[in-house]
């Protein structure tokens, strides 16, 4: 392929767009991991569960979109039952515990739905619309995806930094005792912080089900994927982790245009392997002395 | 006598299992392997998670060896056995830089698993992008045909090796080892037990053996493939396995893949009944695997195997009567004798003066316990040392040290020194820096300036283990058992720092737990101590290590006035054995009793040094720390301080 200006604007441009998505996975990810001190990798459970209710939903004629304003709020009540109920007692376990414990839920969530639906790979229909300016085309749903989740990164940041509540989650994310010893419930704000992981969890599933393939063991890449832009972008730095699924977006886009998809992937393992032994504390976050 | 009935139920096992090729049909033979082969895979798995480590990309080596195996046969013709060895000498290279560079920097918890999990995944990938190695397609065992039984017979061997593998080196110096890591890793390192390479043994000596299993798998199969060979699958059943079996047991592992291995039989049968196909009899299957890892996380962390034996002692108590027999964490059980809490001492508080050395008088023989004297513990450090030697050249030096976390300032130029055979306090008020001079001088902090001397050697900048074995012993403020272990075991890991065999080790651990009357209570699980009892527990696990320094951090907070007085006997008994002591301590009585000279530090600086009666009249002390207590203090110093 030859390389011109618009084959790098039409990459970088497609990197971001997906690396935010990507990012909106690994929001919620990260927001739970860093409120409720819980490693919950059936996160991409949910994702990939709500992929297949709007599945469901369009194949009976409703609009994704449409789904998707149905499907947050859905998600954010479930959310809160499931941390009272799946969820109660895993904040309390040891890392290692919590980790093999929502993997068993990834597990359960993966295999229900490829019980229910079938292993086949799946995808929307997309509108065949597309934009185009500069030399660069961009396929509608791209772009109403990737502002869509740049606007929830934008709105949960704005959320966690400006209001009552987003900085009393903050505070019993960084103290959980202090937080508790200035009078803020903490078991409460785990459950809206589990709530509104849920429904982030609802809109990368909105977002990506218009933009990408799907099958029932995409959960696993995805939490995979999530755990990565995680880590790269500091454990528990809910933006961090969006600008991280941007370059990871970034980095996918380059190397497909370079070399192939699957060679991308590898090129993310060895990216957060090295980064994991080397900077542990992650990419975008200053070195904190123990 | 109960190992030797273990060993005759394994060797019965054992025999059973051999015979099944005579009788078995093709299926059931086929069957067995790859329980036999998994039941293997997770015992393996299990050496690294002896150390508490939790490995999610064990498939990672699996891969390894699988893919090492069939590579060299297709390309050189390479004798299977031969690409066996190969992929384990691969696998435990590719351990070895992954691990080693991971615990040093450090990993744990999500980190770490975290890490392993991208390690397999990353090479899945390669072995995606690789033309040599057959892309996604993987690579075929064409034209090799190994006999059913001999793969049988190989795993069945493997596995029980590996068990027997695991139970004798759980009775090992490595064993106690990785116990002790697993258990608690800092009060490991600080007794002496060389942590990293602990850890990075046990996950060798796991990765290679995974590797192994890896090669024979492919063998059976006769292919590999990125998805079966370098998945997560693979990962999470051996994990779920060992978890169901039991962690850190010699039978769990393989318990726990037949038991796994028996719900999938059980969910491919009832799939057939109800005529489903076969990608939603694996959904079945998966689905039960992932409420399993849940549920044992929530309802069974222990496993199977050490809930049974709850179960089995249950009943043999209900059986018995009387309950006469302790439970202990690997899942072995240990006659304790007389496990009944031990009767309440006498205070010996009403004469303090002029006691020291002389043991308290117990009733109920508990004196009768004490039989180890002294003498036994270091015969070459037993010349007294009367005060009088104090004035020799300095035993451990202290020069400028100092240390900050963070901007505050917890050591500024602390300088003091220490003599043979002195007992030195080290008081301050709360966050005067003591434990942190505690952690510099053991090594678990280092100084950022300054240096520690111990007999004129640079002691800073050894790792905490190093300093141990140099003779320089410590205690933790907040009391660190090795809660699934024996109180025996506890002082024998202390001991395994100076004795390579474990018989010596034995006899000087209980030597030590004489000296602090813990004797009558080796067997007994150490969760099961009073809070008296633990701290002594960690005394006596300092003095198993053969220390001629003891630093003890605040062994007596928590203690009551007649616990303190025995403790400080304890102390007064085995100083006059050669050993030194540096104490932390804020009970004021016991330190202006005990110390030669005091030391005192207020927010990181010394602000006094001298004997307990200097110190106590000292103005500037008294204005940061004994302030109220002026008269009271200096009133202990007449009465209550001993003469030796």
């Amino acid at each position: 392929m030859e390389i011109s200006a618009s084959v790098i604007g039409q990459m970088l441009l497609t990197g971001v767009l997906m690396g935010s998505i990507y990012g909106a996975v690994a929001m919620g990810f990260s927001l739970i991991f860093g409120v409720a001190k819980i490693v919950n990798f059936a996160h991409a459970g949910v994702v990939v569960w709500v992929m297949y209710g709007e599945l469901v939903a369009v194949r009976s004629g409703v609009n994704p979109y449409v789904a998707g304003v149905v499907a947050i709020p859905l998600c954010y009540v479930i959310g809160l039952g499931v941390q009272r109920t799946l969820m109660a007692r895993v904040s309390a376990m040891s890392d290692d515990m919590q980790i093999i414990y929502t993997f068993g839920l990834l597990l359960v969530l993966m295999y229900m739905a490829q019980f229910f639906f079938g292993p086949d790979v799946h995808n929307l229909p997309g509108s065949g619309r597309s934009i185009e300016f500069g030399g660069v085309v961009l396929q509608v749903e791209t772009i109403v995806a990737g502002v869509l989740a740049t606007g929830s990164a934008i709105a949960l940041h704005a959320f966690l930094s400006r209001t009552w509540l987003g900085k009393a989650i903050r505070a019993s994310a960084d103290n959980r005792r202090g937080a508790t010893l200035i009078g803020l419930d903490v078991v409460r704000l785990a459950r809206v912080a589990m709530a509104l992981s849920f429904a982030l969890a609802a809109l990368a599933g909105t977002i990506l089900i218009t933009v990408t393939t799907f099958y029932p063991l995409r959960a696993f890449d995805l939490a995979v994927l999530a755990f990565v832009i995680v880590v790269l972008g500091g454990l528990d730095n809910v933006f961090g982790s969006f600008v991280a699924g941007v370059l990871i977006g970034m980095l996918e886009a380059v190397v497909t245009l370079i070399f192939s998809p699957s060679i991308a992937q590898l090129a993310i393992y060895a990216l957060i392997f090295a980064v994991l032994l080397v900077r542990p504390q992650g990419l975008l976050r200053r070195r904190v002395m123990k | 006598m109960r190992n030797a009935h273990c060993l005759a139920a394994l060797v019965v096992v054992a025999l059973g299992m051999a015979s099944v090729p005579f009788w078995g049909s093709g299926y059931s033979i086929n069957l067995l392997t790859q329980v036999f082969l998994f039941g293997f895979l997770a015992a393996a798995w299990n050496f690294m998670a002896l150390t508490g480590l939790v490995s999610l990309g064990h498939a990672a080596f699996f891969g390894v060896g699988g893919y090492a195996t069939v590579w060299l046969y297709l390309n050189y013709g390479a004798n299977l056995a031969f690409g066996a060895a190969t992929g384990a000498v691969l696998a435990m290279f590719l351990a070895f830089v992954v691990f080693w560079t991971a615990f040093r920097t450090g990993l744990r918890g999500i980190y770490f698993s975290g890490m392993t999990l991208v390690l397999a995944e990353a090479l899945r990938f390669a072995a995606i992008n690789t033309p040599a190695l057959g892309r996604s397609q993987g690579l075929e065992l064409v034209s090799l045909h190994l006999p059913d039984f001999l793969l049988y017979g190989i795993s069945v061997t493997l596995l029980v090796l590996t068990v027997g593998g695991t139970w004798w080196l759980l009775r090992s110096p490595l064993g106690y080892g990785l116990q002790a890591v697993r258990e608690n890793e800092g009060a490991a390192e600080a007794l002496g037990v060389n942590t990293f390479r602990v850890k990075l043994a046990a996950t060798l000596l796991s990765a290679g053996l995974v590797a192994i299993g890896g090669a024979l798998y492919a063998a059976h199969l006769r292919f590999v493939e990125p998805e079966s060979d370098f998945g997560l699958q693979l990962s999470l059943e051996l994990l779920l396995g060992t978890f169901l079996g039991g962690t850190g047991t010699v039978l769990g592992p393989p318990i726990g893949i037949i038991v796994l291995f028996a719900l999938r039989e059980g969910i491919a049968r009832l799939g057939e009944f109800l005529a489903l196909g076969s990608s939603e009899i694996y959904a079945m299957q998966q689905v039960l695997y992932g409420a399993l890892l849940m549920l044992v996380v929530v309802a069974m962390p222990d496993g199977l195997v050490r809930r049974m034996h709850c179960w089995w002692i249950a009943s043999r108590r209900a059986a018995t009567g009387a309950g006469s027999a302790g439970l202990r964490a690997g899942g072995r059980v240990v006659s304790t004798g007389g496990s009944e809490p031990a009767p309440a001492r006498p205070s010996i508080l009403a004469a303090p003066k002029g006691s020291a050395g002389a043991l308290p008088t117990t009733p109920l023989g508990l004196r009768a316990v004490n039989p180890a004297p002294l003498a036994s513990l270091e015969p070459a450090a037993r010349s007294r040392l009367g005060r009088a030697s104090a004035a020799s050249s300095p035993y451990l030096q202290v020069i400028d040290v100092s240390r900050s976390f963070r901007g505050i300032t917890a050591l500024a130029d602390v300088s003091f020194d220490l003599q043979q055979g002195e007992i030195l306090g080290l008081i301050g008020p709360n966050g005067a820096g003591k434990t942190t001079m505690f952690n510099v001088i053991s090594g678990i902090v280092p100084a950022q300036s300054g240096e520690v001397r111990h007999k004129g050697e640079q002691l800073s900048g050894l790792a905490a283990h190093q300093v141990c074995r140099r003779g320089v012993a410590r205690t933790f403020q907040i009391v660190q058992p090795f809660s699934g272990l024996t109180v025996l075991e506890n002082a024998l890991i202390g001991a395994l720092s100076r004795h390579t065999w474990i018989a010596d080790a034995r006899e000087a651990a209980l030597a030590a737990l004489a000296q602090v009357d813990l004797h009558p209570k080796r067997d007994l699980p150490a969760t099961s101590l009073t809070l008296q009892d633990r701290k002594m527990l960690e005394f006596a696990r300092a003095l198993a290590t053969g220390p001629e320094l003891i630093l003890l951090d605040e062994v007596m907070a928590g203690l009551n006035q007649s616990e303190q007085a025995r403790v400080a006997d304890k102390i007064l008994e085995i100083r006059d054995t050669g050993v030194s002591f540096l104490l932390v301590e804020h009970a004021m009585r016991a330190v202006m009793r005990l110390s030669d000279r005091i030391v005192v530090l207020d927010h990181g600086k010394v602000i006094a040094t001298g004997l307990p009666s200097q110190i106590a009249c000292d103005p500037g002390v008294i204005s940061v720390y004994l302030g109220r207590s002026q008269v009271h203090a200096s009133d202990q110093r007449e009465t209550v301080r001993p003469s030796s």
